[in-house]
């Protein structure tokens, strides 16, 4: 008679325990703040997504949730195909579009039945796909500076904290390992570089004010004194200020269509001929800056502008496992050193 | 009163209204499934398509009403609710406001603020030259190219991204509307359904020149104003709520002369029942063709409207012949 009532408790005590844990998931919500200072509450992580930010693509890729994503808005989708995304998971070129971020297909979105919604968009926005849709939507929008909350908040949202940890980890750690190395660099010894941009229409003269990327490699931006210069950074020289400055290494955005800036136009331009940078040859390919900002691509740059400024002290070696590295971790593409050098062939 | 022709004619167009309405609601952009779950139901229908509707018809039937005024009291057939620079001072107002990026100037009321504004302009303006309907088109053409320069010219230093937001703004949309906004614009709409219908006789006699209604005693001047300060305060909201809707005003009282509705009181309420038919219509199209993607709807209602004007304008050179 002891055994059934010992096995009896046994059950029930298991039982018991089990409800107590179940409770305990329940009361666990996921609290999140937005960009836009709203309160984001799920019942537990989300496991569909539609991401209605650019910015946002690349970080969900990188904690591991790609195939949360069901649907994405038309400005993400336009950006798919120069994205790395859509070489390791070329599913998603067919996502469904569900719209503009400023004018989304509400009725399409509840038809995909997500858990969330990731808009690159204001409070009010936010609050006006909450309500037309039901579904719970977070804000997220790019802030100045190395914003690695973008990681911990996506991350929070999907249950993908861990992922989160190691990739801002990871961006420190290279960021820190870089800057160590190029403090024995001063400030009259640092490299300049021109960054010419292909959202330009063939425009050699719009350039970027200033880059992290080129920060994080002790590189100097020569256009960092433009004046003719908008909100987004972009500097428009006129070819004079052109030939006013004098950069080390000119760089050009990954020619991505027919239309796109190439060696051939910056050699053959009458202007950039006098420039010293052009007439040794120190042109070089860099990776899009018409894409949306990915901190993995403003490490793996920084690294990759280093070691052509200062080979010495960012050795081959060193940019190889660098981007090993951080490929790795950000992209789970392994040994991606030979695909990247030959992205800028 | 409205003669019995004018009464059918109008009572077949608010019947149309009504079923495309309907249509609109239960059948665009995709037929409303029943089988679903009956909450998720619900919510479509009236947290996504009514106020879609709703606003679509209350604006269409505003701008509708305020061009069929304007033509009126302008003398001129080509006047639209945009035509004294009121789209072109809400687009600059919404534009600011963008750039601006303060919080509690949203576009919605900058742009409001604005076209209220170009309106005391071109008051100001026109009451020391001289309130007549060549002056006032001639004032109003004016403020519209400072606002479009303007509005150029902040749009020059915008980011890519508040460049996007004017141009997105300014090609207007009917989905981020709430029912509030149509409640709104019902009121101000009935308000000014009134006033109208009140100066419809005098509207008759301005339509046979200022000088006649002058010496049957329509006090001309103070009339315009306030028949332009009703339109004034219609499109406004409206621009405030969609953004910048054209074409509606323009060809919604011609298509109620080509209809043969002559008589002011007919023709306000037949332009304001047909401007609501057309952008209810424009919904339908900007929702529906390349779903799931909502085409902008203000290119919708001048694509839609301008073969339908020409083809009507074909069809009225016919009876002529």
């Amino acid at each position: 008679m002891k055994k059934p009532a010992f096995y009896f408790m046994l059950v029930l005590a298991v039982v018991s325990c089990s409800k107590n844990e179940n409770a305990n998931v329940q009361k666990a919500k996921i609290e999140v703040v937005d960009y836009a200072e709203r309160l984001v509450t799920l019942e537990e992580p989300a496991k569909k997504i539609v991401v209605m930010a650019d910015n946002a693509f690349a970080v969900v890729k990188q904690l591991d949730a790609i195939d949360m994503v069901i649907g994405i808005d038309n400005k993400t989708k336009g950006y798919l195909p120069l994205s790395i995304v859509s070489h390791t998971n070329p599913e998603v070129l067919d996502l469904p579009d569900v719209g503009k971020t400023k004018s989304p297909n509400f009725e399409y979105i509840i038809s995909l039945a997500p858990d969330l919604v990731l808009l690159k968009g204001n409070k009010e926005q936010a609050d006006t796909l909450e309500e037309k849709t039901g579904i719970p939507a977070a804000s997220i929008i790019s802030i100045d500076g190395y914003d690695m909350e973008i990681y911990t908040k996506i991350g929070a949202l999907l249950g993908k904290d861990a992922k989160a940890k190691k990739v801002v980890s990871l961006l420190e750690r290279k960021k820190n390992e870089i800057e160590e190395r190029l403090s024995v660099v001063s400030e009259e010894n640092r490299k300049s570089a021109y960054i010419i941009v292909q959202n330009s229409k063939k425009s050699l003269f719009r350039t970027i004010k200033s880059s992290q990327a080129l920060e994080l490699a002790g590189v100097n931006s020569a256009a960092i004194n433009a004046q003719n210069v908008n909100q987004w950074g972009f500097a428009d020289l006129s070819e004079e200020e052109m030939l006013r400055i004098s950069p080390d290494y000119v760089y050009f955005d990954v020619p991505t269509s027919d239309d796109s800036i190439t060696i051939d136009d910056i050699k053959s331009n009458e202007t950039l001929q006098f420039v010293e940078a052009v007439k040794q040859g120190r042109v070089y390919k860099t990776h899009t800056f018409a894409l949306p900002k990915d901190y993995i691509y403003v490490v793996a740059e920084a690294y990759y502008y280093a070691n052509i400024a200062y080979p010495e002290i960012i050795t081959a070696e060193v940019y190889k496992k660098a981007i090993d590295e951080i490929f790795e971790i950000g992209y789970g593409i392994k040994n991606y050193y030979d695909a990247w050098e030959e992205s800028l062939l | 009163m409205l003669g019995k022709n004018h009464c059918f004619k109008i009572l077949f167009i608010f019947f149309t209204l009504v079923f495309v309405a309907f249509v609109s609601i239960f059948l665009f952009p995709k037929i409303i499934d029943l089988s679903t779950e009956k909450v998720k139901t619900l919510h479509i229908i009236f947290k996504i398509r009514l106020p879609q509707t709703l606003i679509a018809v209350t604006v269409g039937a505003a701008l509708g009403l305020s061009g069929a005024i304007m033509q009126i009291i302008l003398g001129n057939s080509l006047a639209s609710p945009f035509t004294l620079g009121i789209s072109s001072a809400s687009a600059f107002g919404a534009a600011l406001a963008i750039i601006a990026g303060i919080n509690w100037l949203i576009p919605e009321v900058s742009a409001f603020i604005f076209s209220m504004g170009s309106l005391l302009l071109l008051l100001s303006i026109t009451s020391f030259v001289g309130m007549s309907q060549r002056y006032l088109i001639l004032v109003g053409i004016v403020i519209n190219f400072f606002f479009s320069s303007a509005n150029t010219l902040i749009q020059y230093y915008a980011t890519p991204d508040a460049v996007y937001q004017i141009m997105f703004w300014t090609a207007g949309s009917l989905t981020n509307a709430r029912i509030n906004d149509s409640l709104i614009l019902l009121i101000i709409l009935s308000v000014a359904t009134a006033i109208s219908a009140l100066f419809s006789r005098d509207l008759g006699l301005i339509q046979q020149g200022d000088k006649n209604a002058v010496m049957l005693g329509v006090n001309v001047n103070l009339e315009r104003v306030i028949l332009l300060a009703l339109c004034s305060l219609l499109t406004s909201f409206s621009v405030s709520v969609v953004g910048i809707i054209g074409f509606i005003g323009l060809v919604a009282p011609h298509i109620a002369r080509m209809l043969k509705i002559h008589s002011p009181k007919a023709l306000l309420i037949s332009s304001m029942l047909l401007g609501a038919f057309l952008l209810v219509v424009s919904d339908i199209i900007s929702k529906t063709v390349i779903y799931p993607i909502i085409l902008p709807i203000g290119a919708v209602t001048s694509f839609l409207g301008i073969p339908l004007l020409l083809f009507l304008l074909f069809l009225s050179r016919k009876d002529n012949k």
